[in-house]
């Protein structure tokens, strides 16, 4: 718990304007991200899971500064992000994306790509371009004659690695991975990970983890945090998370997860289908009630604040302390 | 054993572009009894996809051909079908799922119409009727509200509802084999779940036998009785789901199994599988896998290794099969 932490969120808000109609009331605003707040100490992975319009990606762009907060805060090394320059930010924080074979240029060698923030951030001479460029494929396990190639002459696990070699080319000390293996097969998957966990203990980085696979997640992240339609449910150190999870959605989550092995079968069905909520979720109270086998009427009503009273670390939900989930199975 | 109801043997299904021939399934034997849920498992390119489409003769002819082998569907050889034949089979005895919902749907029509489409192109019903047995499809595969959504459009539905409307689209006319095609894999967790414990439950009620293909050795443990691996256009092994995770006779199934992250396990290095499959133009001799198995000698370079049996119900494509290094 040392110092001032690398990367720091606080409240930060996100909502979309609805389109307006002619003639009608202008609607409702989508609420993608809801005062999110989490800090991410040196060297630590912090993952976020969630499903698919949760506003996990949308987090992670306003992090980015690819688009602009509504409200809140992101700090880095305990300063304003909105008050470094541009160019200093993109130097020390990065993004790997999800799919290797959209997110490289397809007419640009290998070298090409990693030019651009050599020469544009980084400032290096074309010599030394071309060291950085060599030191960069070694790093990520690529040989040095990969320089001259396209993207397309990669398989999927290399271009991965190609855009990591990127990210890293300004020696960038945050990177905010977005679903970087989810387009992989198993084995590739498998060694892109060990990559970056490798990278993360060799060069001191601090990683955003954005994953929906939860095997993965607590493959490569220290801390997780759960976050269901644009706010943080739970988060705590990955595992306490898995052993015991404390919010509905975490069960939810985690029981869904398909495994090997003995005592594999129908498995304990805790929340009902996100259709029975709507993503707009009820006006007030919590935006989980809907689906929760929890849910009472105090759900209905008050939300609840992400508190870490009941149970030592924060967890959205007034029942946190009800430990029997298999009690309220339907 | 009684008669398979599909029977697969000696598949090869080539292509042919530029004067290349990709060899993209070179040797597939596949039995699936009625009633029985088989896993077919396999990274890209290990040919799942085009098995599954040479079995319905969806292989688009040029650049693909089924150079070798026959497919029987309760006895009739599909490869030398007849189109009439073919028509009955698709969609009838013999239904698809494909991976992406969106793509399956025409975004267009409502959903009521591409459903009884569907149910009228193979039973004699009248529209009325046809609409009825859409909603019963609908309701069957638990889709709320189900005659107010016959008259909505794909893009009105969520992802999982997608694909309930597409599995019941494919249960229309009580087909004895399901083919699905990575089913869940755009899907989230949940709704993954929710799909499986499904199908789960409509073959319990309609006694249909499954043919599912996937990457996810953790899905076809929840819901198959035998795996089926593949790996370079060729079945390597083909058990009970239990023996293949527990005893797994081929290298490529043991390693890959061991290549998953899973829950539980905490911040720790995966086993990987060093290299990469072989160009499917260039096949080597012997077995595909030599070049990346740990415990490969000189007999398997060259030669055909042949899919022999290790015990009962279990087959393997390997001269060690169970040899660990």
């Amino acid at each position: 718990m040392s110092g001032v932490p690398v990367l720091e969120v606080r409240e930060l808000t996100k909502h979309f304007p609805g389109r307006r109609r002619l003639l009608r009331a202008a609607p409702a605003p989508l609420r993608a991200v809801q005062g999110v707040s989490f800090a991410v100490r040196r060297g630590q992975a912090l993952g976020i899971v969630g499903e698919s319009g949760c506003g996990k990606s949308t987090l992670a762009k306003t992090i980015m500064r690819l688009i602009e907060p509504t409200s809140g805060q992101v700090l880095l090394d305990g300063r304003d992000t909105a008050d470094i320059p541009r160019r200093e930010f993109a130097r020390r924080v990065q993004f790997v994306f999800q799919d290797p074979y959209s997110s490289l240029n397809p007419r640009k060698t290998v070298r090409q790509t990693l030019d651009a923030p050599l020469q544009h951030l980084a400032g290096l001479d074309a010599p030394a371009r071309r060291a950085r460029t060599a030191q960069l494929l070694d790093l990520v396990g690529l040989r040095p004659e990969f320089a001259s190639r396209y993207p397309h002459e990669f398989s999927g696990g290399q271009r991965q690695r190609v855009g990591i070699a990127r990210a890293l080319a300004t020696d960038a000390k945050v990177l905010l991975l977005d679903e970087p293996v989810s387009a992989l097969d198993v084995s590739v998957q498998a060694q892109v990970l060990n990559l970056l966990r490798e990278l993360q203990t060799e060069l001191g980085l601090t990683y955003v983890f954005i994953a929906h696979d939860l095997a993965v997640v607590e493959n490569l992240c220290d801390e997780v945090a759960v976050m269901y339609l644009g706010r943080i449910v739970e988060q705590s150190p990955a595992a306490t998370l898995f052993a015991e999870p404390r919010h509905p959605y975490t069960h939810t989550l985690l029981s869904a997860v398909p495994t090997i092995g003995p005592g594999t079968g129908p498995r304990l069905r805790m929340a009902a289908p996100m259709d029975a909520a709507g993503p707009a979720g009820p006006a007030i109270g919590c935006a989980f009630a809907p689906r929760c086998y929890r849910a009472t009427l105090r759900c209905q009503d008050e939300p609840p604040a992400l508190d870490a009273a009941l149970v030592g670390h924060p967890v959205a939900c007034h029942h946190a302390d009800d430990t029997d989930p298999e009690d309220h199975a339907p | 054993m009684p008669e398979p109801l599909l029977r697969v043997r000696g598949l090869r299904t080539h292509f042919a572009l530029d004067d290349t021939v990709y060899r993209a399934v070179d040797g597939v034997d596949l039995d699936i009894a009625r009633g029985e849920a088989v896993g077919l498992v396999g990274e890209s390119g290990s040919g799942k996809t085009v098995t599954a489409m040479s079995i319905l003769q969806l292989i688009p002819d040029p650049p693909g051909r089924i150079v070798d082998g026959s497919i029987e569907l309760d006895g009739t050889d599909l490869v030398h079908a007849s189109d009439a034949t073919l028509r009955e089979a698709r969609g009838g005895r013999v239904a698809c799922v494909f991976q992406d919902p969106q793509t399956t749907l025409n975004p267009v029509l409502r959903i009521g119409p591409q459903i009884t489409e569907m149910i009228r192109r193979h039973q004699d019903l009248g529209r009325a009727a046809a609409r009825e047995r859409a909603r019963e499809l609908l309701d069957a595969v638990h889709i709320p509200h189900a005659a107010r959504r016959l008259d909505e459009y794909p893009h009105e539905l969520s992802g999982g509802m997608r694909q309930r409307v597409v599995i019941a689209m494919a249960l229309a006319n009580d087909p004895e084999l399901l083919i699905a095609d990575e089913p869940t894999t755009a899907l989230d967790v949940t709704v993954q779940a929710e799909i499986i414990d499904l199908l789960r439950e409509l073959r319990e009620r309609t006694g249909m036998a499954l043919l599912f293909i996937t990457h996810d050795f953790g899905v076809v443990a929840e819901l198959c009785d035998r795996v089926v691996v593949m790996y370079a256009g060729r079945v390597v092994e083909q058990a009970r789901v239990d023996t293949v995770f527990d005893a797994p006779s081929h290298p490529y199934t043991r390693r890959l199994i061991d290549c998953m992250p899973s829950l539980g396990q905490g911040r720790r290095d995966l086993a990987t599988i060093p290299g990469v499959p072989p160009a499917l133009d260039r096949l080597p001799a012997g077995c595909a896998f030599a070049e990346r198995c740990d415990v490969v000698e000189e007999a398997c370079r060259s030669g055909v290794i042949p899919l022999e049996q290790v015990a009962a119900g279990h087959l393997a494509r390997c001269l060690k099969p169970g040899a660990r290094p």
